[in-house]
Formats: C-alpha cells, structure tokens, sequence
C-alpha cells in the first residue's frame, strides 16, 4: 500500500493540489479531500471505457492494430491531406500541446481547443479592451472582500472553488474567512451558488451587457433614465455598482453564461472595461474567467508563447494566421474546409452540433485519448493515452494561469503509452 | 430561568483542584450547566461541610432540571454530498484542529477534526469537538451553508 501527498486533482480547471490518495497495486482505495468530481477521476474503473489498443478502421470495420501501424495510417492521413485540423488539448498536459503546436506547423494545419467558444474569448475581448487585469487564486483567498459570480456556477462545475480559494478560507488579511467577505451572483437563474451568494441578482436572460454598461455608466456618475435595467430595479443595480466601487479588492469571476450568450465576447470586453473603470476610482479589481477542463487555459498560454495568438491558429501559408470565425475549429468544421482531423482528449462528436458531428465522421479522423468516446467510434484511428494527473506527469495550468507539475501515481493499462509519446512517434516521421 | 454558569461558579469550591479532571471550576460550571458533568464529579463539595449548604443550593439549581440536550450535527443526506468541502473549511472547531483546513487546504489527517471529505463524500470524525458543545455556543454555520443540505443539526 501506497500514500501519495499532495497530488493534484485533474478534475477541473481548479487543480486542487491538496488531494492524498491511498493506492494497492493498480488500485486506488482511498481519496483524502478531492470533491466528487475529482474522486470519479481519479477511481474510474481502470479497464471500463478505457481504449486498450490502436485500432485502424479497414472498410467500416475497427480492427486492432500495432501501435507502429497507427502511427505509420496517422502519418499517412497527414501526410496527403490538404487542410488538416488538430483539435482538443484541454484534456492533456502542456508538453502534449507543444507538441500538437509543432505538428501543426510542419503539415501546414489549424490547431484549435475547446476554448476558442469558451473561456478563450477573454483574449479576444482583452484586444478590444486593451488588456485585463487578472490575480492569482492565491492573492483572492489572502485578500478579496468582495467576490463577483457572473454567469457562472461554480457550486455545480467548480465544486471546491468557494471552500478552497474564494469565500470560506481564512486568509492571511482575511482572518475569519467568509465573515470579512461579501458576495454577488448574477445570473439569469437561482442557481446552485445563489444559497451561497449573499446578494443573488437574477437577470432577464442576454441582457448582461445593458447590465455592464450600465454598471459603469454609474460609477462614472451618469444620470440613468430608466427604472429597471436588465429586469432589476435600479435601485438594486446601484448598490451592486456601490458595493464594487467601495469594496477594498473585488474579484469577478464570469462564465459561460456571460461570454456564450448573445453578445459573446463584446459581454466579456465590456466586462474588462468595467473592472478597469472600478481600477480606476482605486479600488483594486480583476477577473478571472471559469475555465472548464482542466487545462485549457494551458493551451492558450502555450500557443500565445509558440506563435503570438491564444486559440484557433492556422499555419496554411507557413506562418502563424489567427482569425476567430474563420479559423477557429468550429467553422472550419462547418465550412466542411478540414480534410483530416486529429483529435487529441476531447470529443467534438457528441459536442458539436448533429451536422458537423457527421461530417466528422465522413472525413479522416484519427483519435488520441484514454476512453473510449462517440469520436473514438466514427475514427479511422484510434489510439489509447494515459490519464494525465494519474498515469502521466506533466505541466497544467490552473484557471488562474499558474502551472503545476502533475503526478503519476499509478500504471497505466498493459501497452498504453502516453499521449507525448505517441505526438512524438507522429513528429518524427511527418 | 436557566442559571449563569457564573452563578454555577459562585456557589463551587473555587479551588480550581482538578479532581473532577477539568482544568479550572469554571469549566466545571459550564459543563454542570451543560448537562455534562454532575454535581457528584465535585468530591468535595459532595464531602466537605462546608460546602454543604452550596450542594443543596446547586441541587435546587440544576438538581431536578432534566440535562440541556446539545444537538449536534448529523449527516442526513449523504447521497447528496458532492465533497465541495465548504463544510471542512467553515467549521471554526475543525479551523482550530488545523488551521490549515481553515484556510482552505484540505486536510492532512483524518484524527481530530470533525468534517474530512474521504472518497468524495462528508464524514464526521470527532464531533464532540463542535463548538456546540466544547463551547456551548449556537454554532451552526455547517448547516447554514453546506449547499446541498445534506448536514442537520436538532
Ligand atoms: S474542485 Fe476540481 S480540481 Fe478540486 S477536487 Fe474537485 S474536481 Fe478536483
Ligand atoms: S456546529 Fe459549528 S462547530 Fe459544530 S460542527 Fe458545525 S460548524 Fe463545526
Ligand atoms: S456536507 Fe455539504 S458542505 Fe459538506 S462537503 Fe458535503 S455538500 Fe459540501
């Protein structure tokens, strides 16, 4: 029997590094703090669901092959496709991506995340909004007093966020935790986190930019005309304007229900304005948006190193090109442009609208991943991964941009070999 | 009308001798008043004469009053837990076990505290650390906030 301290949960974006896990042989007994969610990562049956060997679809039918074989089909594929596409990377650590970033330079392809419609927005909105104002999970815990949810749930998504990092920890200038810290939830419904929240706001749907606008239009000290914005009174929306302003260090945290609404990232750009405005009148502000899998952010931290543009880039002439809406995976997906897709831990199958799933499915694909998923089944190569944060080590990037090294603390199945590797393989015969 | 435990005090040898195997009279008081300790847990105030007169007046006092039941916590919904740990990290009793915890570190034992998260789900270890009734105070913010409602109190 082994312990391990310390390890770090790969559950979600939040990376809780405080998780002890008890380990017999190849199994996991027991798991010291990690939130449900973690735990059903960490204790998923090792054989259940997991893809245990590459397998190359010959004629409609998935026949098990050599990894040596995959390889060679993968590289092929690439080799005479004219406008591949490699999607995924938020299920895989750093070294993984860097990797990916590289093969999509020699073959001329698009490299694209989940995060291009989800939190990597914030990029786009920083460019309008000319930069953003940002801490580390650290400094919200020691010194944040006022704590912002906007369309985000983290009761449900982010279960230990509020318990670990925001609310209730007592920090260092916070000395009796939720007691010294005030709360809003905006949402447009009650959700989980509202019986935390001190003042829950619930607003009409899509109306959070009229919101924001407004927000500011009264901390500027504007004469606002109208008796109910976003479906709340106004008076309500003025104490939450005061509350921002005469708080000594706000903290807003959004999600998707603020950057995939109507509006996208115009709502997030208007939001970074805000919080600059509240900077401003000296009261110290940042955000920090709600990335979902566990490194995802990650990846926009690689590529924005790698070639100067966070998400959605494309190398067709030779040189990085970035342009949401054009080259980002999803419209590539839906101008039916990809001729051979890799996807690596994710699974746009299931995620993607019915139209492109099934265009997925007619061209190419070849799969990297530790289970086996809907994308898996419609590829003409399959080839098992290790988990990360359990049979692989690696970097990942904890939604507030600090990487952590991950652990392994078990062994992976008979024969299946970490996603760098294969990326490796791949590298070294394109 | 519930006694003080200063008028509890008042009326104890004040000698702070530890026989009845806490620190000082005082929290001998508080515990009389709690309904964790008798009056007989005092030898001398049950032997000596002069304290005679203070036994009866202690017995007058509590003697017949039934024991002030402390309700403490219960899980009452396991099913419901989601381990998000809000439990671990606002208990003051488990903030006071390991300060850690309270500032949001999961813990590093399970021995001494009250609220652990193991595999996911709450357990209470050691609840005769709550506050409730260590304290006797009205302590109830597990309750308040744990999200789910999975942990009761009475
Ligand atoms: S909050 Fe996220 S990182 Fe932390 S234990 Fe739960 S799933 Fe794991
Ligand atoms: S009542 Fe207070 S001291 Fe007792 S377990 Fe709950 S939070 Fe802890
Ligand atoms: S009992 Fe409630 S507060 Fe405690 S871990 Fe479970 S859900 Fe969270």
């Amino acid at each position: 029997m082994r312990s391990f301290h310390n390890v770090i949960c790969t559950g979600c974006s939040l990376l809780c590094d405080d998780i002890q896990v008890t380990v017999e042989g190849s199994h996991i007994k027991e798991i010291l703090n990690a939130c449900s969610k973690g735990c059903s990562r960490f204790v998923s049956d090792p054989k259940e669901g997991r893809l245990l060997s590459p397998l190359i679809k010959r004629n409609g039918r998935a026949e098990k092959a050599s990894l040596e074989d995959a390889v060679k089909e993968t590289v092929e594929i690439l080799k005479t496709s004219d406008r591949p596409l490699l999607y995924g990377w938020s299920n895989c650590v750093s070294e993984a991506q860097i990797l990916g970033i590289k093969i999509a330079r020699k073959i001329r392809g698009a490299i694209d995340a989940t995060s291009s419609f989800c939190q990597g927005v914030v990029y786009l909105a920083a460019c309008e909004a000319k930069g953003y104002h940002t801490v580390s999970l650290g400094e919200v815990f020691n010194r944040a007093d006022l704590l912002v949810f906007w369309g985000c749930n983290p009761a449900d998504a982010h279960l230990r966020h509020f318990s670990r990092y925001t609310f209730f920890p007592r920090g260092r200038y916070r000395q009796t935790g939720f007691e010294e810290r005030d709360s809003i939830l905006i949402d447009v419904r009650e959700s989980g986190s509202a019986k935390i929240a001190r003042t829950p706001l619930i607003i009409e749907p899509e109306t959070d930019y009229e919101l924001i606008q407004t927000i500011r239009a009264i901390i500027k000290g504007h004469e606002i005309l109208h008796g109910k914005v976003s479906g709340v009174d106004f008076e309500k929306v003025k104490s939450i304007a005061d509350k921002m302003v005469n708080s000594r260090f706000c903290v807003i945290f959004y999600g998707l229900g603020l950057s995939g609404t109507k509006g996208t990232y115009r709502n997030v750009s208007a939001l970074l304005s805000l919080v600059d405005d509240i900077n401003r009148r000296g009261t110290r502000c940042a955000v920090i948006p709600m990335a979902g899998h566990f490194n995802m952010v990650g990846f926009n931290r690689v590529l924005l190193e790698l070639t100067g543009y966070p998400y959605g880039v494309d190398f067709h002439d030779g040189s990085a090109y970035w342009n949401p809406g054009e080259t980002t995976a999803f419209d590539l997906l839906k101008k039916e442009e990809v001729d051979a897709l890799v996807v690596v831990g994710a699974d746009p199958v299931s995620h993607f609208p019915r139209k492109i799933a099934k265009y997925i499915s007619e061209i190419p694909t070849i799969y990297i991943g530790p289970h086996v998923t809907p994308t898996s089944a419609v590829s003409r190569v399959s080839i098992p991964a290790t988990i990360a944060g359990i049979e692989q080590e690696g970097v990942a990037y904890r939604l507030d941009g600090l990487p952590l090294k991950l652990k392994k603390i078990a062994d992976p199945p008979d024969g299946v070999i970490p996603d760098v590797a294969i990326l490796e393989a791949i590298l070294k015969r394109l | 009308m519930k006694p003080s435990p200063l008028e509890i005090y008042k009326l104890l040898p004040k000698t702070n001798c530890k026989k009845c195997g806490l620190p000082n009279c005082m929290a001998f008081a508080v515990r009389l008043l709690s309904g964790q300790a008798k009056i007989e847990d005092c030898p001398d105030l049950v032997e000596r004469e002069e304290f005679r007169e203070n036994y009866e007046k202690l017995k007058e006092l509590l003697g017949e009053r039934p024991a002030a039941e402390v309700s403490l916590p219960r899980i009452d919904n396991e099913e419901a837990c989601n381990g998000c740990g809000i439990c671990v990290v606002v208990c003051p009793a488990n903030a006071r076990a390991d300060p850690e915890v309270g500032s949001g570190k999961g813990a590093s034992r399970k021995e001494g505290l009250i609220f652990v998260v193991v595999n996911g789900k709450v357990k209470i270890m050691d609840i005769s650390k709550c506050r409730r009734q260590e304290d006797l105070t009205t302590c109830r913010v597990c309750e308040e906030f744990c999200p789910n409602n999975v942990i009761k109190i009475g």
